[in-house]
């Protein structure tokens, strides 16, 4: 190459280099932002907030009523578990044991989602009437007590960041974050509960992770779906995974609190 | 020297377009890989099958429900059955593992589709991801559809039409050749949520939502599955096995047998609903075992 | 033999792209790959109301300064009121059925378009539908038989247009053997077969004509093009509604059944029970046995049910109340047009009702 055709090709690199990070950026999505990063809440990649209805297709006979005792197929339980779901009670069916975050997610319920400061999300059934706390930046310690929801530290997840654009080895544009995103939620500190209503057990031990997910359906509807994946090795052979799937709803109107049986002692 | 902007802009040209042109929909994460279905949510239906007349939660109107009670399982051994893989609308609700690969132009490296294969009856189907248009509705209709697919952050959607007229269950709940579906492939570590949506304006009265859920195989363990019919019952010519009109027996039967209101059993979009438990509870035990004729809801 | 001729008309410049985009990646004379004929078949174009259809694709083609070699191919011209199947080949054009009398001119001109000068040969109409074959009449006369042999003196009149072919009993219903003709007899094919089946080799493929006796009508046939792999179904299959069964004139609801029967024996699936054996139907879009075995399921089963209900005794009325075939008529029924849910239900009943007891001849 001459050194005349080098200019050109250079300033050529500095024209283009200067011409398109605005229009990259304009088709990638935006820029990854400087400086302190904002509250969780401002910060949201996606709206969870509002009234949802859980849709129960999936699982019908274990959801809507209470199957016979020793009805669990799926569920991969150690021989423990099976020991302690064969002796359930049927008695006690309602009790909250029920309603606690390894199965809650599962009930035939509404949810209320909405924000509890800048840093927590939290989540109302009408099924059993309970109240979930989803704490950003905050992880449970010696003191935390062990309750039927547990302690859930929530942070969101979002897609990788798009690396910048390049042209023949030169960077020009910049690296840009892709829409959307998920909430993850990892609840540890329970009391222990079912994740069945006819008593199939998980321990104080479990670690109980969800994924929120929410997305628009091609008819306008707006979808909310949960992967809840139960760790236990007392009573399950690996994690247990189940999804969930709720549709928003304009109001409250159809909320219809019921509650459960408190769990003796 | 002054600058010849001509000769710049001349130049810079092919690296500005370079930098706008699309270099094919950026796949913001990794796909590609085996995964192996996690069958814990309707594990019955899905493995060894599900009940006839079993409908509970299910979107479907009259017409599917008729479809559903003339259903005979006999139906699967005429020599034209035997070997027709499961729809795009169900395969993934299936069994079998799962590979999932992309597909890449070789010359500009522009992502062109997706691939996917299952196991049973070798499923296989092309996610196109260049933009291509959906052909049109006199094409050729297929048992996997044609689908389309882009990305929304890093979750894969998919949409699909030109299907064959399938089914949602194996129990004869049949969809239409005017069925069409959306996916969305969501990668959570190790688990990929497939979240299908389907809509059928003949025997659907919403959309139906599913989830499966795959966990990505650390071994690969794919097989053919060649398939040649034959003759396995001696029939008439032209003998298609099916229930009577209106045979509602295997609802009544499948309600008896688990303590449900036919009215459960027999579906409809209301029955997935958290208000339907006060119906539920008005009905149960089911002591009223027969489903009443026409308009039975 | 092949022949090169130039692209003169848009649509058969149309056609030549796609045979070109079918083939470039494939092997001379290959079939384009299901997802290829999938892909491209968004860019079929139309013909006034006639949407083409390249159903099988044979041509080798080789671009040569405008030049196209054309070797084989089916196509199908879907129109408002029924499908026109075109085999196009080195010896001419094969025509199957042709619409209306009201598209008469709009299909000469399209197929004009679309064979170029592959000449039509042979009209074939696959039943007898009045309609259809004063429309055949407008076909054929665009079209020149191969005529010579030692008639050649005394039938000249036959020279400057194509055969009219059809089963006898379209023949003997048109010319109204016994009752009022029904067309006039410029209209009425000229080659009949009267056997069950018929077959000839044109275009570098055996062409099979099976009579499908008491069908749509008494007179259908079933259309094979052997190498193609091509079923033509006309009237036994309609994919956008129930089939229809003109009892005036013959049809019964198991001679429908008993056609489409057959197709399912002629046709053979493809890979993983796709594509494979290609089925045109009378009206709406092709398909591949899976399709053809759901429509005669579906036939079977609401034939049966109606066979039921007249078995114990029900009258036709009572029948009809009783909606039959109400979880197939969301996909294929109708309250309006030519062809309703309720007339389909009366010929099923016409041909399944409990025969009348012969009365007793009173003692003398």
């Amino acid at each position: 190459m001459t050194r005349a055709g080098l200019k050109h090709a250079l300033a050529a690199m500095a024209f283009a280099a200067a011409l398109s990070p605005a229009m990259a950026q304009a088709a990638q999505g935006p820029a990854v932002p400087a400086g302190p990063p904002p509250s969780p809440k401002a910060g949201a990649p996606i709206d969870l907030t509002g009234n949802w209805v859980a849709i129960v297709n999936e699982d019908w006979r274990w959801r809507m009523v209470t199957p016979p005792k020793g009805d669990f197929p799926g569920i991969p339980l150690t021989a423990a578990g099976q020991a302690a779901a064969n002796a359930w009670d049927p008695a006690t069916d309602g009790s909250c044991k029920a309603y606690g975050v390894g199965g809650l997610m599962r009930m035939p319920t509404r949810l209320k989602i909405g924000w509890d400061g800048e840093a927590a999300l939290k989540i109302e059934t009408d099924a059993g009437i309970q109240t979930r706390e989803l704490v950003f930046g905050r992880r449970p310690d010696a003191n935390t007590p062990r309750t039927l929801q547990g302690f859930s530290v929530a942070q969101w997840e979002r897609p990788p960041v798009l690396p910048a654009p390049q042209a023949a080895g030169v960077i020009i544009g910049q690296a840009s974050q892709a829409p959307g995103g998920s909430l993850k939620v990892v609840t540890t500190n329970t009391t222990g509960g079912w994740v069945r209503k006819n008593g199939v057990p998980y321990s104080p031990n479990a670690t109980v992770t969800e994924y929120f997910d929410r997305f628009k359906a091609p008819d306008g509807q707006e979808w909310l779906t949960v992967l809840t994946i139960v760790d236990d090795p007392v009573n399950y052979n690996g994690p247990f995974l189940t999804s969930s799937h709720f549709r928003r709803e304009a109001d409250g109107s159809k909320w219809r609190p019921k509650p459960c049986t408190p769990v003796a002692g | 020297m002054g600058l010849d902007l001509r000769r710049i802009w001349l130049a810079a040209a092919p690296l500005a377009a370079a930098a706008l042109l699309p270099a094919g929909p950026a796949a913001a994460i990794d796909l590609d890989g085996y995964y192996q279905p996690v069958m814990h949510e309707d594990q019955p239906e899905r493995g060894q099958g599900p009940d006839a007349g079993e409908y509970m939660g299910l979107p479907i109107n009259e017409a599917m429900r008729s479809r559903g009670e003339t259903w005979n399982g006999s139906l699967l051994s005429i020599p034209e059955r035997q070997c027709v893989p499961h729809p795009a609308t169900y395969g993934m609700r299936g069994v079998g593992n799962l590979h999932l690969w992309e597909v890449r132009d070789p010359g500009t490296q522009e992502l062109v589709k997706y691939e996917q294969q299952i196991v049973w009856e070798a499923q296989h189907r092309e996610i196109w991801m260049d933009d291509r248009p959906f052909p049109p509705e006199w094409a050729l209709h297929t048992w996997q559809g044609f689908s389309k697919g882009h990305w929304e952050g890093d979750v894969l959607v998919v949409e699909t039409r030109n299907l064959k007229p399938g089914w949602i269950r194996r129990n004869g709940l049949a969809l239409s050749d005017k069925a069409h579906m959306t996916e969305r492939y969501i990668r959570h570590g190790d688990i990929l949520s497939h979240v299908y949506m389907i809509e059928d304006p003949v025997y659907l009265t919403e959309p139906m939502i599913k989830t499966s859920i795959f966990r990505i195989m650390a071994q690969p363990n794919m097989g053919a599955y060649p398939c040649r019919p034959a003759v396995e019952i001696p029939r008439p010519k032209g003998s298609v096995p099916h229930n009577a009109f209106h045979q509602t027996a295997d609802i009544e039967e499948f309600a008896k047998r688990y303590n449900l209101p036919v009215e459960a059993v027999a579906g409809g979009a209301e029955t997935a609903m958290p208000e339907f438990l006060d119906e539920l509870a008005a009905r149960r035990p089911a002591q009223a075992t027969k489903v009443a004729q026409g308009g039975r809801k | 033999m092949r022949r090169s001729v130039a692209m003169k008309s848009s649509l058969l410049a149309a056609v030549a792209a796609l045979a070109l985009a079918g083939t470039a990646a494939a092997q001379p004379s290959r079939q384009p790959a299901l997802e290829d004929q999938l892909a491209y078949a968004a860019q079929a174009p139309k013909a006034g109301t006639f949407q083409l259809i390249p159903l099988r694709v044979l041509q080798e083609v080789r671009g040569q300064e405008g030049m196209i070699t054309i070797q084989n191919g089916i196509y199908v011209l879907q129109g408002p009121d029924g499908n026109v199947t075109v085999q196009i080949g080195p010896e001419g054009s094969v025509v199957i059925d042709s619409a209306r009398k009201a598209q008469a001119a709009e299909l000469v001109a399209a197929l004009k378009a679309l064979v170029g000068p592959h000449t039509i040969r042979f009209v074939f109409t696959t039943n007898g539908d009045p309609e259809r074959a004063e429309a055949a009449y407008d076909v054929r006369k665009s079209g020149k038989a191969i005529f010579g042999g030692n008639v050649a003196g005394q039938a000249s009149d036959l020279a400057g247009e194509a055969v009219h072919m059809s089963h006898q009993a379209v023949l003997d219903r048109l010319s109204g053997i016994g009752k009022d003709k029904a067309v006039d007899e410029t209209e009425w094919p000229k080659e009949t077969y009267a056997e069950e089946d018929y077959d000839f080799h044109f275009n570098d493929e055996g062409v099979q004509f099976f009579h499908a006796p008491a069908a749509h009508t008494d007179g259908d046939s079933v259309v094979f093009f052997r190498r193609s792999d091509v079923v033509v179904a006309g009237d036994l299959w309609d994919t956008g509604a129930y089939p229809r069964i003109d009892t005036a004139h013959g049809g019964t609801v198991q001679g429908v059944l008993d056609g489409l029967n057959h197709v399912v024996e002629l046709t053979i699936p493809g890979n993983k029970q796709e594509g494979g054996t290609l089925v045109v139907p009378g009206r709406g879009r092709p398909g591949d046995e899976a399709e053809v075995v759901e429509y005669r399921d579906m036939v079977t089963i609401i034939r049966d049910r109606i066979k039921d209900m007249a078995d114990k005794g029900m009258t036709l009325d009572q029948i009809k109340a009783a909606k039959p075939s109400f979880d197939y008529d969301g996909r294929y029924g109708s309250t309006t047009g030519p062809w309703t849910t309720d007339m389909f239900i009366s010929a099923v009943y016409e041909g399944v009702k409990p025969a009348r007891p012969q009365r007793r001849r009173a003692a003398r």
